[in-house]
């Protein structure tokens, strides 16, 4: 299986009279993407933004981040089961422009109705100052809708429609009319290395519960499925697309399409490792005997690709650490040598036990940083996307004005630390 | 010209003993006890001194309202220096001093500095960043306890930023809390190299220490099953429908208690879970499946055991810190034991 990937940059975004990419300079039409989602934004009013690295912005409500990516000459469609029919990707060719982001911004048209687990927590991107290190995205330019639905749209639709506008966002603004340019290219495969290099999977652990919280694969969530294998090919093409609300720790649909460990594996394989490729799995089971289970299927999977050693990560926090560190154990119960990735919770004060569940077999953990420590946040010269952060269910905040709180009110932030380099250490 | 504020207790800004604890919050331009000591220290630098006292009493009670005042007084004196203390082994000073440094710290980003003894309860309320001197436990430490902060302060407004590190540890209390810092490389270089390391037999370190679960003995019951009182207690957030007492759906801060005298089980529609842990819809459904009533009251029919107690108690242990679900439950304990409960169904999720 093989992937060739045609990467375009920018390094100026704009509005203009007709969308094309020349060199390295993007101008959107406004009018001809409106036209491209019209038949997606009933009932749903949309203000569009657009912001650049660097500059003193901080979006808010955000709820997901697409990069735009597009099968060329029409081989099957990216993000498939979603915008368009499920066919197997991972192959061919798929245009994309790297440093772009498609960001979604809003609140649902019902939250009273929401149970508290289905309803989406705050997210705030901000594009420089002390933020920027925290918020997914940051080091990217943005195309922000900002979607305003009025109450005849139900949650399950706005959902939908969020999700669905911006995929074909996405893919309008990969199929830009192009001059003046050559992307860069590179092909994602997994060639056959020296057999002596040590194999290795890298386990891949979503959330996935209920609407607002899950995770889908093929259009399918994760959660009606069994821990399986999945090329990395197939994630460049957006094969694994996030629907999930619990905005610090989510993984966005475009860290999904392009994330830094597959890219690293990648890297490194037939270097130092025989990259054996992705196994999928969720967590947030209901019991912990459904939490072992998925532990000991992932082991399973990994013995049989036979994987010697594992990296794994996890979206999400408590409840899924445990499903996640039942995956570590049984691994390890499998003689598959695994080092886990995980955020810290030790407390405003970082004296609070790092992780709620750690089993001995878990003896190489990397450390995300201390995700409850307070941080004093400064305003930014403009806010998108609306006046007032949900300071998480406590009190509304003017999002003009500076504020003292944890990481957690930042999107993406999980990830993002721990692509900052981030980790707790003892003071 | 360098301004130091200066936080101290009803006693040792001399405004009386433990029946001056309720002091509210007062400004006093210029230093006050200790204070001249340090104040004459710095005399070089042409301090502007000022003291803030509060009765020990009063903080603890009024916390909020404390904290309020004592942000006022430093918006309008606008110090570059804030010290507490020292507050040796008295608790209540400690914590105080402890909960002021580090909300000056995080809110003004100036140096704070306090002092106290390693056992004093305040060392668990040191926010990050926050100097803390080590003390003897009693006031007979005070001129070298001085002498310290006078040294800090001279290395910080000289803007010697190692020596100060090198004061820190020197001088400091060591204690033991994480916070986020800058490895250099991102976590997918190093948990590749980790691995690395780890297959090829080389040595490597674990960046999140792990630490045994605390083990509790779950107590015998002191009388027969037939004799006991049983109380249920969840950590799953049941509330009335509407959440009329506002439990946190996340993060805990309290705990609840409602009663279930001559309530046979809860009928859907009535009562409700604030979780954002787990899936709360079939708990909506039937909200007997977290808080078991249907078949408590069943097995107290038969007589399995004597009674069941009056109340349920409730709080939600999601994103909860384990420290603050300490807290909780030794509140729950009390109450249960005091009202003569001698075993629990505790729900959890």
């Amino acid at each position: 299986m093989e992937l060739e990937i045609l990467d375009y940059r920018i390094e100026q975004i704009a509005w203009s009279d007709r969308t094309c990419l020349n060199g390295k300079s993007l101008t959107i039409h406004l009018p001809s993407l409106q036209e491209q989602i019209m038949d997606l934004c009933h009932a749903i009013r949309i203000d569009y933004e657009i912001a650049r690295p660097g500059e003193s912005k901080r979006i808010i409500h955000v709820l997901d981040t697409v990069l735009p990516i597009a099968k060329v000459n029409g081989a099957g469609p990216a993000f498939p089961g979603f915008d368009g029919p499920a066919e197997l990707v991972g192959t061919g060719q798929t245009i994309r422009i790297g440093n772009l982001l498609v960001t979604i911004t809003g609140r649902f048209p019902h939250p009273e109705s929401l149970t508290p687990i289905e309803t989406p927590r705050e997210g705030i991107l901000d594009m420089t100052g002390i933020g920027a290190d925290y918020c997914h995205g940051s080091d990217h330019f943005h195309l922000i809708l900002s979607l305003t639905p009025d109450p005849t749209v139900s949650n399950v639709a706005f959902d939908q429609a969020l999700r669905s506008i911006a995929l074909r966002c996405a893919r309008f603004l990969a199929q830009v009319e192009k001059t003046g340019g050559a992307p860069e290219r590179r092909t994602i495969t997994l060639a056959p290395v020296n057999n002596k290099l040590p194999k290795v999977v890298l386990i891949y652990q979503v959330q996935s519960q209920v609407i607002g919280a899950r995770t889908f694969y093929y259009g399918e969530e994760v959660s009606k499925t069994l821990p399986t294998f999945v090329h990395p090919a197939e994630f460049f093409d957006g094969a694994v697309v996030s629907g999930n609300y619990k905005i610090e720790r989510k993984i966005p649909t475009s860290l999904h399409c392009s994330n830094p460990y597959i890219l690293q594996l990648l890297e490194r394989h037939g270097q130092s490792l025989n990259f054996l490729g992705v196994i999928l799995s969720r967590g947030y089971n209901d019991s912990f005997e459904q939490k072992k289970k998925m532990g000991l299927w992932v082991a399973r999977l990994a013995r049989n690709l036979g994987a010697e050693g594992a990296v794994a990560f996890m979206e999400g926090t408590g409840n899924g650490t445990v499903d996640f560190m039942q995956t570590v154990k049984a691994c390890e119960d499998q003689g598959i040598k695994t080092v886990a990735v995980l955020h810290e919770s030790n407390g405003p004060k970082g004296y609070e036990r790092p992780l709620v569940d750690h089993p001995k077999e878990a003896d190489s953990m990397i450390s995300r940083g201390n995700v409850s420590e307070r941080i004093y946040i400064p305003p930014l010269a403009a806010v998108i996307g609306g006046t007032e952060i949900d300071l998480h269910f406590k009190a509304k905040h003017d999002a003009r004005l500076p504020f003292l709180f944890d990481p957690t009110i930042f999107y993406g932030s999980y990830s993002k630390m721990g692509g900052s380099g981030f980790r707790a250490v003892y003071e | 010209m360098v301004k130091v504020l200066h936080y101290m207790n009803q006693f040792f800004a001399g405004i009386g003993g433990e029946e001056k604890a309720g002091q509210e919050v007062v400004f006093i331009p210029g230093a006050v006890g200790a204070g001249r000591v340090l104040d004459d220290a710095l005399e070089h630098h042409n301090a502007e001194y000022a003291t803030i006292a509060c009765g020990d009493n009063y903080f603890h009670e009024e916390e909020t309202k404390a904290l309020a005042a004592i942000h006022d007084i430093v918006d309008k004196f606008n110090p570059d220096v804030f010290l507490a203390g020292p507050a040796f082994n008295a608790g209540r000073y400690g914590l105080a001093c402890a909960k002021v440094c580090s909300w000056v710290r995080d809110n003004r980003r100036i140096p704070a500095i306090t002092a106290m003894h390693e056992d004093n309860p305040g060392t668990r309320e040191i926010g990050r960043n926050v100097f803390v001197i080590q003390t003897g436990d009693s006031a007979a430490a005070m001129q070298e306890c001085l002498k310290r902060y006078a040294r800090l302060i001279e290395k910080l407004l000289t803007g010697e930023q190692a020596a100060a590190e090198n004061f820190r540890a020197e001088y400091c209390l060591a204690i033991p809390r994480r916070f986020t810092a800058r490895s250099g490389r991102p976590d997918y270089v190093r948990s590749v190299d980790m691995l690395l390391a780890k297959l090829n037999g080389k040595p490597y370190e674990s960046e999140i220490p792990r630490f045994e679960t605390e083990q509790h003995a779950i107590p015998n019951l002191t009388v027969s099953l037939a004799e006991a009182t049983l109380a249920l207690v969840t950590e799953g957030g049941l509330v009335p429908k509407g959440n009329p007492d506002r439990l946190e759906s996340t993060r805990g801060s309290k705990y609840l208690k409602y009663s279930i005298l001559g309530r046979e089980d809860f009928k859907r529609g009535e009562f409700e879970a604030m979780h954002t842990g787990y899936d709360t819809a079939t708990v909506d459904q039937d909200p007997d499946r977290i808080v078991p009533l249907d078949a408590m009251r069943g097995l107290e029919k038969v007589q399995r055991f004597k009674k069941l107690h009056d109340y349920y108690f409730v709080t939600t242990g999601t994103g909860a810190m384990p420290s603050k679900m300490a807290d909780l439950g030794e509140g729950i304990a009390d109450e249960l034991a005091g009202a003569g409960v001698n075993a629990v169904i505790l729900t959890a999720t």
